[in-house]
């Protein structure tokens, strides 16, 4: 039967303990009850415990959960009813049915008590087992055996699922009679907590979160101490049943949407989750914008501020990127690099990011449009050079420009793919080849490598790697238009933009906030980085119950 | 689902309408083009007939550096002479760069509003062209290279504009041309030029009684002139004095700074132009860098001299510069602006204000403050 976790009431230290809590949240496919979850900090961990057996009986009872499927081979975090369907009493040879041909299942036994251990060799701690298991139980009574197995850190199995499950995610079921029992004994696989390649920062912490979620979650609980930081595990993907972990700050995160993430993350259907950034495509309003929709970042710092700004967060296991929700269109352009220098530093460098958007999106598109439309708009001095580069150039500005993008885009794209060290040559090579060799063979005009060669640069200021590249993206679309209408057609091409980011709503909030609806107050910590003493209250998007956030000011 | 294709077939239908569409475009792609960068407007020379137009444009060259293509064709008007460069030239004729139109004498004496109307008229014109009339011929000015300078379309622009900018000579561009034009209370005023031996060089300022140039404000006069056409901030002006204690004064105020104040004073019906009396005062602040002359300007009494003998100056050459422009029925200075301020609608809509300007009073006060008198302080 579904456990569900209860802070740990064993000898443990402090930190397994909170590793442990967490991994027995794992196997248990709880549904959406928030209340139970780990009231972390083992203060009530005794009490705690059978009271939240009982409420996740009575949740996975009144699961509702499709029908039909074979049991672990199906998630949905509703396995609780599935194991209604089959009902195979919870017996060793049932247990070793459902895993025939598993070579790493190893079981092991122990003749003076009878008490027999069955577990993923591979998955667990042989040390702790060592010390928690074949210690303990070797040579001992049966009666000394069944008293041991009264200790907390032996759970009771129900079920032959809930079995199956804790095998998969790290335990060990020990069967003592007619009685079977969980021990967690996962290892830590992975790589150890070390910085982010992606959202690398001059100054502030310099640790990312990794792909194991263990990890993940004591680097936020070193962060943010606080009993109101609830943790809820769910299990999504219906052949992975990857463990997602749904945290968010009670009475500051608003409870309708936590709600909608978890009731949306307990309906996906989907046969496997790798990564965060999967994930949320699975769970956003708008499946077809070319907009990320929510904000993913693999920094501990940003999360936490995302989390105390009353937003809902989301761990997968395996993903070094937690997801934050919701999210607005402008949150993609924030750094927490922002808050660590002076407020002045902070804002220009948002402004900069604003202007780097506009550059990238808009300024490939404008050359095009000028140079095929409007000679008007160009200062007289330059237009003479322009039309010296242009000169001997073959193609018409549009085919020039696409042809120039996509070189640029593939030299991206090349460098992204190989390692670091041959990605340099590329760099370097498509640099001087680009550069130089393409205008003197009159392939182009130098003035497009500028346009080209800023944009390209100006999208790598904005924070968010999938904004990026989604706006890298919708650059051709302009410069077509462009190329096609004009300045006409690049209005055309930016209304469609603008209409299309009004209309995606974000866990049902705008989008746009705080342009649409428009809420100044929130400006102050968007388009520019206000001093501390002016940042008085979360952001109006999440619609927080506790909407002030700095008291110092009365 | 729904608005999902309803947004494709949007997509669609726009996409398809862009690509159907491109046959039909007005593409200018800019090595394709030749923009005329000055234009000189004038009378065919030694012919009577004024409907013939000839017209000389002058388009920059990328390569080499100054280069450019003179073409000089005669026409009916502007846009036919640009179909016929068209023929001649392998680009484009285009005008969206077009930064100064010039005109000759002989044709702004005759009038030159039908030949502004086409270029404000064009959508693909700026409002800030420079409009010029020449001392002299404006095809042969626009032909001639001047070795020493820039291409001379750019050699009249830098020299207008850093003219300008010395207040040597008032604004004058297609917006203020066809403002003044229409505003019933103003004439417009354009810099005059003419090609002297190796260079171009400011001839004053051209008035204008509507679209006709009929008066020529000599170089010397133009800031006095200026004086009384607007405020400005910075200029320079050398004050040849009258003998005075058997000597020639002279005296080179900079960093002027002038502001005029106009007031008109007139009964509640008006017969005539003798009514009006229109008082312009004049506050002149400025800088002594350059004075020959026997006062010594480190007493304060002998500046306080000086600013008087400044001040009886201005005042009596703006007062005749004043009355040649009533002479010839002109009113650059927008006396009339001010003086339909003054009263109603109506009553202005019955004055023919023209006809007035000869007779109007002016009484003209200067106020000439020395600010400094530089460095040099024993």
């Amino acid at each position: 039967m579904s456990d569900a976790t209860s802070g740990n009431s064993g000898p443990n230290t402090d930190s397994e303990q909170f590793g442990s809590s967490t991994d027995n949240n794992g196997p248990a496919p709880d549904s959406g009850q928030h209340a139970p979850t780990s009231e972390d900090g083992g203060t009530t961990a005794a009490t705690g415990q059978p009271q939240n057996i009982d409420a996740a009986q009575t949740a996975s009872a009144a699961g509702t959960g499709s029908a039909g499927g074979s049991a672990p081979s199906d998630g949905n975090g509703n396995a609780g009813a599935q194991a209604a369907a089959p009902l195979k009493p919870l017996t060793m040879e049932n247990l070793l049915r459902e895993f025939n041909n598993t070579m790493d299942l190893k079981y092991r036994d122990f003749p003076a008590n009878g008490v027999t251990a069955v577990y993923l060799q591979y998955m667990i701690d042989a040390d702790q087992l060592y010390r928690t298991l074949v210690l303990p139980f070797s040579g001992v009574t049966d009666e000394m055996a069944g008293k041991l197995l009264e200790q907390a850190i032996f759970e009771r199995a129900n079920t032959l699922e809930d079995a199956v499950y804790a095998i998969l995610y790290g335990s060990a079921v020990v069967f003592s009679g007619d009685r079977a029992y969980k021990l967690d004994l996962t290892r830590s696989i992975g790589r150890s907590i070390e910085q982010t390649e992606t959202e690398t920062v001059i100054a502030g912490p310099h640790d990312g979160f990794v792909e194991n979620i263990v990890e993940n979650l004591a680097l936020l609980r070193k962060r943010l101490r606080s009993s109101h930081l609830k943790t809820v595990s769910l299990a999504v993907g219906e052949v992975t049943k990857t463990q997602v972990v749904v945290t968010y700050i009670e009475g500051i995160a608003n409870q309708e949407f936590v709600g909608k993430v978890t009731e949306r993350l307990k309906s996906i259907e989907f046969d496997a989750i790798y990564e965060a950034n999967m994930l949320v495509q699975l769970i956003d309003d708008n499946p077809n914008s070319f907009f990320p929709q929510f904000v993913v970042t693999e920094r501990p710092d940003a999360i936490c501020s995302k989390l105390t700004a009353g937003r809902v967060v989301i761990f997968v296991d395996g993903s070094p990127s937690a997801v934050s929700a919701p999210s607005s269109f402008f949150e993609f352009f924030t750094s927490p690099d922002d808050y660590y220098q002076r407020w002045h530093v902070g804002t220009a460098l948002r402004l900069l990011r604003i202007v780097g958007f506009i550059i990238t999106v808009g300024f490939t598109a404008f050359y095009v449009s000028v140079t095929t439309f409007h000679y008007e708009m160009i200062p007289h001095k330059m237009l003479l050079n322009l039309t010296k580069s242009r000169s001997n150039v073959p193609f018409p500005p549009l085919y020039e420009a696409l042809l120039m993008e996509t070189t640029i885009e593939l030299l991206r794209e090349a460098g992204a793919r190989l390692p670091t060290k041959i990605g340099q040559t590329i760099g370097i090579v498509g640099g001087i080849v680009i550069g130089q060799a393409a205008v003197q063979a009159g392939f182009t005009s130098n003035v497009l490598i500028i346009a080209v060669a800023s944009s390209a640069i100006a999208s790598f200021v904005i924070p968010s790697y999938v904004m990026s590249a989604s706006i890298r993206l919708i650059r051709f679309p302009l410069i077509f238009l462009a190329g096609i209408w004009g300045n006409f057609g690049l209005m055309v091409g930016i209304a469609f933009i603008v209409i299309h980011l009004s209309g995606i709503t974000n866990l049902g909030s705008s989008y746009m906030s705080p342009i649409a609806p428009m809420n100044l107050k929130d400006w102050l910590d968007t388009f520019i980085r206000g001093p501390f003493s002016s940042l008085r209250y979360r952001p109006s998007q999440v619609k927080s119950p506790n909407k002030q956030k700095n008291k110092m000011r009365k | 689902m729904n608005e999902m294709r309803v947004c494709c077939l949007l997509l669609l239908a726009l996409t398809s309408a862009a690509l159907l569409l491109t046959g039909c475009r007005d593409e200018k792609i800019i090595e394709r083009m030749g923009f005329t960068r000055t234009v000189a407007l004038d009378f065919p020379e030694g012919e009577e007939d004024k409907t013939k137009l000839k017209v000389t444009i002058s388009i920059p060259k990328s390569e080499p550096v100054n280069a450019r293509i003179v073409l000089t064709t005669i026409a009916q008007s502007n846009k036919e002479a640009r179909i016929m460069f068209s023929r001649q030239n392998n680009r484009q004729i285009v005008s969206g760069q077009l930064r100064t139109v010039m005109f000759g004498t002989k044709l702004a004496k005759d009038g030159i509003w039908k030949h502004i109307d086409t270029l404000v008229r064009d959508p693909s014109i700026g409002s800030k062209v420079n409009v010029v009339v020449v001392n002299g011929n404006a095809n042969a000015l626009l032909q001639r290279t001047y070795k020493q300078f820039p291409s001379t379309g750019e050699y009249i622009e830098d020299l207008v504009r850093t003219e300008r900018a010395s207040t040597e000579i008032p604004i004058s561009n297609l917006h203020t041309f066809s403002r003044d034009y229409f505003d019933d209370g103003i004439d417009p005023v354009t810099p005059l030029i003419k090609e002297s031996k190796e260079a171009l060089s400011l001839d004053g300022i051209a008035l204008f009684r509507d679209d006709t140039y009929v008066m020529r404000v000599e170089p010397q006069k133009s800031l006095l002139f200026n004086f009384l056409h607007k405020n400005f901030v910075t200029g320079e002006v050398v004050m040849a004095m009258p003998v005075q204690d058997g000597e020639q004064q002279r005296v080179m105020l900079s960093f002027v700074a002038s502001n005029r104040k106009i007031k008109i004073r007139h009964p509640k019906t008006i017969r005539g132009g003798k009514d009006i009396t229109v008082n312009i005062h004049l506050k002149i602040r400025g800088e002594v860098l350059e004075y020959h002359g026997k006062l010594n300007l480190q007493k304060s009494s002998d500046q306080r001299e000086l600013e008087k003998r400044m001040k009886a100056y201005v005042e009596k050459e703006t007062k005749l510069l004043v009355e040649k422009m009533q002479k010839q029925r002109l009113d650059p200075l927008g006396i009339g602006q001010h003086a339909r301020n003054s009263m109603r609608y109506a009553q202005w809509k019955k004055l023919d204000w023209r006809e007035m300007i000869p007779d109007l009073k002016f009484n003209i006060t200067a106020d000439v403050k020395i600010k400094d008198i530089g460095k040099l302080q024993t």
